[in-house]
């Protein structure tokens, strides 16, 4: 689960607010969704916004399948760099959904853009050790467990998001003060350099990164989402604007079928997850056998979401109120 | 940024000394010196162990990556993608710049009410203004051609300006005392005194534009080289990455020396050419 600057949510919800009251008349009427339910015969193009990480191997997979073809959907998907470039289109409508990690989308809605979040992306393992994200020290490191952070560089991909998070909750629940930890921001592919080279002392790693990390001398000390929850949290998600929700329901519940039996058979099939991997991204082959694939599980449970509001809460990376009914979409029922 | 705004004078310099000069033979030592030494460096680095892991591949292995990639169609399916968002920028902003700016610098009326709008205006940086452009543009290439626009635009306006504000005065009481129309005066006077300026901007613009083509493809995830990089970096593919930065470092050389080029030979006839043995 490597989530390339997403920093941006937070950014982007400020110039985002002036930009749409600046357009508020223009682009928002997306053309594409505004048909009527989908069905086979007239299939209707699904514009999705996806960052290139395994996480979203299952949709590629789904589709390949036939899932969305199933349900009268041409997926096109465009590939973007985290929020600052997947938020924008899913407002003005030129996308019909994104995904995003669960934090991004609570900071956002937060912040409150007309965000919500339609279908599960992944979810973490629950096994010990063998987790989607975890924290690193170089193997001969002097720190054995969280708490010994406290004073220490820590590396996260983006200040203030999910992995941050991660750190704080991993020292607060082994005994530290998260305040205490000196975090630096720091793209993958760098802090895993810089962890070798001693420049940091610990690493909140993502997958394909804790693959990489794991060969070049370095030990886990802590596997943080187990810190928050024993049971599996859903930690990214596909998120859509209300506007579009509103206007076309149908279309979005058959979209969310057709995300949840991807996700279904993604689970059931993880050999060919990981064949998909090669054809959107460039992990090297020998990673791609060993990474730790997320859980795929449509299931989004309300105490899951609960958790990821409280604890963003509890260390200050998501301000304002949030409730599991704002965030997840409810379905066209409502 | 720095990449494209230092490497190429020191390639495209060698070639720009008129014959007259005695010194060209040591002017072309010292870039290539340079040259070399950097490649020496950016081999051995790597190898030497001083940076961490695999997070600086060396040279001959980016290099060799390079050659590989661009047996593959797909990288040129997307360097055309990205020199089609570059060209159409730049064709945009350099119009818009030099219409723009003959226009202003001809009306000093027009020029004190602009003057303080365009310093505020030209330091925002075009990337700034990227989840605005998607909003308003979208994610195509369109919204990379906006972000270019932006950027060039400044670049060539401010020369122009220049430019027109360098006309000789006494060409100007001439052309006056003559009865020049106005459309006689941009073309005889305006426009020759005005273009070696236009020149500098259209290569300055040309440099931002490549830079923009290929960071608006990183951020909004536009098919092209840019978006290769992106990818390349979040699987973790560092020669890859490197690979392809080497690439935009090499067109950004290209670029600047295919405009020297032109300019040396379009404005042959203008002393400023003839004297220096380059533009200004």
């Amino acid at each position: 689960m490597s989530f390339r600057s997403e920093r941006t949510m937070t950014a982007l919800a400020g110039s985002l607010a002036i930009a749409l009251t600046l357009t508020a008349c223009g682009g928002s009427d997306s053309e594409s969704s505004a048909e009527p339910a989908p069905s086979s015969d007239t299939p209707v193009t699904v514009q999705a916004g996806f960052i290139p990480v395994i996480d979203v191997a299952a949709l590629y997979l789904g589709d390949e399948q036939g899932f969305f073809a199933d349900r009268g959907i041409d997926l096109e998907v465009q590939t973007g760099q985290g929020g600052a470039a997947l938020v924008p289109p899913v407002v003005s409508g030129e996308y019909q959904f994104a995904f995003s990690n669960m934090v991004s989308v609570l900071t956002a809605r937060a912040r409150g853009l007309p965000l919500q979040i339609i279908a599960s992306g992944s979810s973490s393992t629950g096994e010990d050790g063998q987790d989607v994200s975890m924290i690193r020290v170089p193997e001969e490191s002097d720190i054995q467990s969280a708490a010994d952070l406290a004073g220490r560089r820590v590396s996260v991909n983006t200040l203030n998001n999910l992995l941050q998070m991660l750190g704080d909750v991993a020292v607060d629940a082994d005994g530290g003060n998260p305040d205490d930890v000196e975090y630096v921001e720091l793209p993958f592919p760098d802090a895993v350099a810089a962890l070798d080279g001693g420049e940091i002392d610990a690493m909140v790693t993502a997958e394909p990164f804790d693959t990489i990390a794991a060969g070049t001398g370095t030990r886990v000390i802590s596997t943080p989402y187990l810190e928050m929850s024993a049971d599996p949290l859903t930690t990214s998600v596909y998120f859509s604007s209300e506007q579009q929700l509103n206007e076309d329901p149908e279309l979005f519940q058959a979209i969310v079928e057709a995300i949840n039996e991807s996700l279904e058979y993604a689970q059931a099939h993880p050999d060919e997850v990981r064949a998909q991997l090669s054809t959107f991204t460039q992990i090297d082959p020998a990673v791609i056998e060993q990474v730790t694939l997320p859980t795929y599980d449509p299931e989004i449970p309300e105490e899951s979401v609960q958790t990821f509001i409280d604890t963003a809460k509890e260390f200050g990376i998501v301000e304002g109120t949030v409730s599991y009914d704002d965030l997840v979409w409810s379905g066209p029922e409502n | 940024m720095t990449l494209l705004d230092s490497a190429p004078p020191s390639v495209a310099d060698p070639a720009s000394p008129t014959p007259t000069r005695p010194r060209r033979a040591g002017s072309l030592r010292a870039p290539l010196v340079g040259i070399a030494v950097t490649l020496v460096l950016a081999e051995l680095l790597p190898r030497a162990g001083l940076i961490g892991g695999d997070a600086l591949p060396p040279l001959s292995s980016v290099v060799a990556e390079l050659v590989r990639q661009l047996g593959d169609s797909t990288l040129w399916e997307a360097l055309g993608q990205t020199m089609r968002t570059w060209a159409v920028g730049l064709v945009l902003a350099v119009t818009g710049g030099v219409v723009v700016g003959v226009l202003i610098g001809l009306a000093p009326v027009l020029r004190e009410l602009t003057a303080s709008t365009v310093e505020f205006l030209r330091p925002i940086p075009s990337v700034a203004l990227i989840p605005a452009v998607i909003l308003l543009f979208g994610t195509g290439y369109q919204s990379g051609v906006v972000l270019i626009v932006y950027a060039g635009f400044w670049q060539v306006l401010v020369q122009v300006l220049y430019g027109v504000q360098d006309i000789d005065p006494v060409a100007e009481e001439t052309a006056r005392s003559y009865h020049a129309g106005p459309w006689a005066l941009v073309r005889h006077l305006v426009w020759p005194t005005a273009l070696p300026f236009v020149f500098t901007g259209v290569r300055l613009a040309a440099s931002v534009a490549l830079v923009l083509a290929i960071t608006g493809e990183l951020v909004i995830g536009t098919p092209g080289i840019g978006s290769a990089i992106a990818v390349a970096q979040s699987s973790g593919a560092t020669t890859v990455t490197f690979a392809l930065v080497v690439l935009t470092g090499v067109l950004g050389v290209l670029v600047n020396v295919a405009f020297r080029a032109a300019e040396r030979s379009l404005l042959s006839w203008h002393p400023s050419v003839r004297r220096a043995g380059g533009a200004r």
